[in-house]
């Protein structure tokens, strides 16, 4: 090794050690400031817990607004107050009624004074509005982690373009760009899929999945990012024979898709504000077809167009199913971690559409997989080559094919599996987390970059990992969730 | 949806059984004369020689196949509203579920006609059948026109099963409703019946086996097109070669086969006086889902000539253009007009609603997806890569007369089928009447509801509707009467949770035919590459990738046929004779349970579900 890449090594080690210590104080700081205000409730008294419960404040303050408004729409805000447990507003709330059905949060209170005077209390079968518990979110701390991966991730990822991975660092935006985008509208639109086609299971779940709504900042801000760093990914600048330059060229490809972005979430927040209110008949048809054709287009121009001599008119489709598979794997683990309990949440239908669009996925991808490898063109099979016969990506490709593509087939086959909460919880963060190897491995070997996980791609996904969970989990621990719980009696 | 009652439901079900009009006789006497002129066509043809159809060098595929792609898309849809949206538990199914599964059998039967009419020496179609012969030739498994025999064969067997088991409890009503008219149609119905008495194990069989077969359907009904797409897109031909093919021609498939059912219901319902089953709600929730398909349809549309041109090919891009405005251009811009923008219109409710508009948009589809499919086999043909060998083609009146022939075969089957069989799934529709009621709450002691036999003798309670039934289990539940079992004429799910029901047994046949399956597709294709061990088209004798449509295919296959074994055997179907307490009301608009208790306990027994106000209580011995 040359003294120059000692050096190098050496400074990155240094970078390395740096920003572990970054992490460990930013770490230290947010237990001392939960502390702190933990003290202040208690004691009253000293300036750092003063500041301390400021700064725990500020969060707060900016979700009592959502809580509100969110209440408001639930027809909570006349529900009645525990004293001891403090105001309902921040808090998480289990109300359990015995009936036969799920009741959405609008209909909730009506449902409850309609019925109440039917039967005696205590009698079988009576409805008992009855509040369980109210008590504090338990893990209140859990936005402030994500707030701080978010920014470890930043100074992280502008450390490593620095310090010379900055092609790789490029590429591993543009992944979880092409990662986190089609999940959280995704999520959103799986709420469409449902309501467009009259199912009536999805109960409180689809307030989780309407959280997806809160990533469109994350996701515009993400998209500018990559465009920012386009020489260092963008496949089709090295090629100067195109025929196709009418449409394969930088400015036009993506000031299209900023603007097909800008319309997909334009039409998914009418949508998610409709759907908020329960407005009969949401903008639920829209956003699917946004959705079907907005993420093909952005297939085709970030994903297909990386190599423009490759053409697969099945590769916006296989996108945009996948994409929808990985906002269905997002929504039934952020449904189950909201409420983890198996009679609260359809999880065995959660369970069920990720086995059908484990399978669907699956067929996208055999579909285009077996007319290229049949017909055996150079143009076509320069694609499918690097991904089955070289090594390292050909495991990755049997990697995938075990564990998102047909695994979940088996492993969520079983009856019992299917209605076990921490089952489908598991099977859904490892589709997410292979997921994102999938989006990795549709980039990468187009681009001729080796198989490679390391600081760039952890730092950019802890970027977008905490850009689209500090948002959910503000709102998560000032919703109050509302259920209804099945019961067959006394 | 509305309500009706079970007794309705079989009235004017059964209602279709009467003598038809002589209008009848006549349209069927009309679609006999142009089955009969296609069969003189074809054997016309065959002493000719295939030169008299229109197809001749280079255009070898056009009107024949392009009718079998489209009648084995229009059989999809019979698929989809029984199987798929049996999954999504779309409760509206139910009414039009059994046409469409007919519609289903008859159409796969149709187009299974077309590779035959093809065929210029149809006497050796049966090389392609994958036996031992003499000459130790096995069939090719690389090549899709096998895959194509596999799917197809398949489809059609599974379709018939399918069928089949969801007839069965509907037949045994119009059987016990036919009891006292030994006419040919009671003995049908008794044949087809199987021996069903609506029990409460019969029923939970019967249930989980139909999720099973639909579940297996699902899958095979999106292979099945693809398989038949891939006829096409594994050619080296502009046009036929891209990879959208699978998807957009199960869309296209779909498309065009729910048009088809609404062709044929909108009229039949009228005919047969179903008003009161088939709602106009029905017709628009399947005009809803023709705009979700159409949708698709028209994403292909834009995207498979989009793709060419992007290709930068000088070939692909020539045969858009060509496509756009060569002799064929009619036929494309047909396409988007009558697939797309015809559909389209169903998103304004008033089009949705009116029944006229939809009966003309359908048959509108109809037309642009057989032209569709003529216009994809056809057009690739005649232009390929090579300018000299570039032709036309129009069909013969061979190929005219076969097509109409065919229509009038697919009809002729429907209309029999109308008139000989329950033309509503009649068990399905009692059980949506019921889906919403909420039924009292009960103790948790699960007893009861064991195994009966057909000989023993003992005492039935007879009710008059499913809560009493209900109410009358839970009340033997609490006892000593610990072996009974209850009778409907639908499924209650409530019964089943109610009762000590454990999860039938025909999941393990199924698990294990698929499992069979799989294994047994994968080492036939295997082991006849091995024979000879030829390479092929360039392809290595053992290519595990296409293998996977083979193994695909035995999976549904055997899994079908095992799960219909494991029926048979534990629903104690195949016993036809009917035991002594039956009562054949059971599956008309009664409900009823039986104790094999001995004569001097009934007086007990009817204590005990006396809380369920019971119309009669009888003691057989």
């Amino acid at each position: 090794m040359s003294d120059n890449q000692d050096n190098k090594q050496g400074r990155r080690l240094g970078v390395l050690r740096r920003m572990g210590a970054a992490f460990g104080l930013g770490f230290a700081v947010s237990r001392a400031v939960g502390a702190a205000k933990k003290t202040r409730r208690e004691k009253k008294h000293g300036a750092l817990s003063q500041f301390g419960s400021m700064l725990g404040r500020l969060p707060e303050l900016v979700a009592a607004y959502l809580a509100a408004s969110e209440l408001q729409h639930a027809g909570l805000d006349q529900l009645p107050r525990s004293e001891e447990a403090g105001p309902v507003t921040g808090a998480r709330v289990e109300v359990s009624i015995a009936g036969p059905e799920w009741v959405v949060p609008g209909k909730h209170t009506e449902k409850l004074t309609n019925r109440e005077p039917e039967k005696p209390a205590g009698s079988p079968g009576a409805l008992e509005p009855e509040l369980d518990r109210v008590e504090r979110p338990r893990r209140p701390y859990w936005p402030w982690v994500w707030a701080v991966m978010f920014l470890v991730g930043v100074l992280g990822w502008i450390l490593t373009v620095l310090f010379g991975a900055a092609d790789r660092a490029w590429q591993a935006v543009l992944v979880n760009f092409l990662y986190f985008t089609p999940m959280a509208t995704g999520m959103v639109t799986w709420t469409a899929v449902v309501t467009a086609s009259r199912g009536t299971w999805m109960g409180e779940t689809k307030s989780a999945g309407l959280m997806g709504i809160s990533f469109w900042p994350a996701s515009l801000v993400g998209f500018a990012w990559a465009w920012i760093g386009w020489p260092h990914w963008a496949g089709w600048i090295h090629y100067s024979d195109l025929e196709n330059t009418g449409w394969v060229n930088t400015p036009f490809i993506f000031v299209r898709d900023a603007i097909c972005l800008i319309a997909i979430w334009l039409v998914a927040w009418l949508y998610v504000r409709q759907a908020r209110q329960d407005t009969p008949r949401p903008l639920a048809g829209g956003l699917i077809l946004i959705y079907c054709l907005g993420f093909s287009l952005l297939g085709f121009d970030l994903v297909m167009t990386l190599d423009p001599h490759w053409g697969s008119s099945l590769f916006g489709g296989y996108f945009f199913v996948s994409g929808m598979y990985i906002g269905l794997a997002a929504w039934t683990l952020l449904a189950i971690v909201r409420q983890p309990s198996a009679h609260l949440t359809p999880v065995a239908d959660l369970a069920k559409l990720l086995v059908a669009f484990s399978i669907l996925t699956t067929y996208m991808m055999y579909a285009q997989l077996l007319p290229i490898w049949y017909e055996n063109l150079p143009d076509e099979v320069r694609y499918v080559i690097p991904r089955l016969q070289i090594t390292p990506w050909r495991w990755v490709s049997v990697a995938l094919l075990a564990l998102i593509y047909l695994g979940p087939l088996v492993f969520l086959l079983p009856r019992r599996v299917k209605k076990s909460v921490r089952y489908v919880g598991a099977a859904s963060a490892l589709i997410l987390a292979v997921m994102w190897f999938e989006r990795y491995w549709l980039v990468a070997p187009t681009l001729g970059r080796p198989l490679v996980f390391g600081f760039p791609e952890i730092f950019a996904t802890a970027v977008f990992t905490g850009a689209f969970l500090f948002p959910i989990s503000l709102r998560n621990r000032r919703l109050p969730i509302v259920t209804v719980r099945r019961r067959d009696g006394p | 949806m509305s309500e009706i009652s079970p007794a309705t439901v079989d009235e004017v079900t059964l209602h279709a059984f009467r003598p038809p009009r002589i209008l009848y006789y006549l349209v069927m006497l009309g679609l006999s004369g142009g089955i009969a002129a296609a069969l003189g066509s074809w054997i016309y043809q065959k002493q000719m020689g295939m030169g008299v159809a229109g197809i001749s060098y280079p255009v070898g595929w056009a009107v024949y196949i392009g009718n079998f792609v489209f009648w084995v898309g229009i059989a999809h849809s019979g698929t989809l509203i029984s199987a798929i949206l049996h999954l999504l538990r779309a409760r509206w199914r139910t009414a039009v579920s059994r046409s469409a599964e007919a519609m289903t059998i008859f159409a796969v039967a149709t187009a299974g006609l077309f590779p035959l009419i093809h065929l210029g020496r149809v006497w050796v179609v049966y090389y392609i059948i994958p036996y031992p012969s003499t000459r130790h030739l096995w069939p090719n498994f690389i090549s899709p026109l096998v895959w194509d025999v596999l799917a197809v064969g398949t489809y059609f067997t599974v379709s018939v099963i399918f069928f089949y088991v969801g007839l069965i409890p509907d037949v045994a009503a119009a059987r016990d409703r036919l009891v006292t008219q030994n006419t040919w149609r009671y003995k049908l119905c008794r044949t087809l019946a199987l021996g069903w008495i609506g029990s409460g194990h019969q029923w939970l069989t019967h249930g989980r086996s139909f999720l099973y077969f639909a579940a297996l359907a699902t899958p095979l009904v999106v292979s099945v097109h693809s398989v038949v797409s891939w006829d096409f897109a594994m050619s080296m031909l502009s046009g036929w070669h891209t990879t959208i093919y699978a998807p957009y021609f199960v869309a296209g498939a779909i498309h065009s086969g729910l048009a088809m059912v609404l062709t044929l219901l909108i009229p039949m319902r009228r005919l047969l006086n179903l008003e009161k089953v088939i709602t106009p709600q029905h017709f628009q929730a399947i005009a809803l889902t023709m705009l979700a398909t159409g949708s698709i349809v028209g994403y292909a549309y834009l995207v498979e000539p989009g793709i060419a041109w992007y290709s930068g090919s000088v070939f692909e891009r020539q045969f858009v253009e060509w496509r756009a405005q060569g002799w064929f251009a009619f036929a494309y811009w047909t396409l988007p007009v009558l697939n797309v923008l015809v559909p389209a219109t169903f998103i304004l409710k008033p089009a949705r609603e009116s029944l006229s508009w939809l009966f003309a948009a359908s048959i509108l589809v109809n037309i642009g997806m057989w032209v569709e499919r003529v216009h994809i086999v056809a057009s690739a043909t005649a232009h390929d890569y090579l300018p000299h060998t570039w032709s036309h083609y129009a069909p013969t009146w061979v190929e005219i007369t076969i097509t109409i022939g065919s229509f009038c075969f697919f009809f002729f089957l429907f209309f029999l089928f109308s008139r000989v069989l329950p033309p509503v799934a009649m068990s399905d529709t009692k059980e949506d009447n019921i889906f919403q009621k909420e039924f009292p709450p009960k103790r948790k002691h699960r007893r009861g509801a064991r195994r009966i036999h057909r000989r023993d003798t003992g005492a039935t309670a007879v009710f008059d509707s499913p809560e009493k039934l209900v109410k009358a289990v839970d009340a033997l539940n609490q006892s000593p009467f610990d072996r009974f079992d209850y009778f409907s004429p639908m499924r209650i799910k409530e019964l089943e949770r109610i009762t000590r029901r454990k999860h039938s047994p025909v999941r393990y046949w199924t698990f294990f035919g698929a499992i069979a399956g799989v294994i047994g597709g994968f080492a036939l294709a295997i082991g006849a590459a091995k024979v000879n061990s030829l390479v092929v088209g360039g392809k290595p004798p053992v290519s595990i990738v296409p293998y996977c449509i083979v193994g695909f295919e035995g999976f549904i296959l055997l899994g079908s046929i095992s799960n219909l074994i494991g029926l048979l055997i534990h629903a104690r179907l195949l016993t036809f004779q009917m035991p002594l307490w039956y009562n054949h009301r059971f599956s008309h608009d009664q409900f009823g349970v039986f104790a094999p208790i001995p004569a001097e306990s009934v007086e007990e027994f009817a204590r005990a579900v006396s809380v369920a106000e019971p119309l009669e209580v009888r003691y057989v011995g």
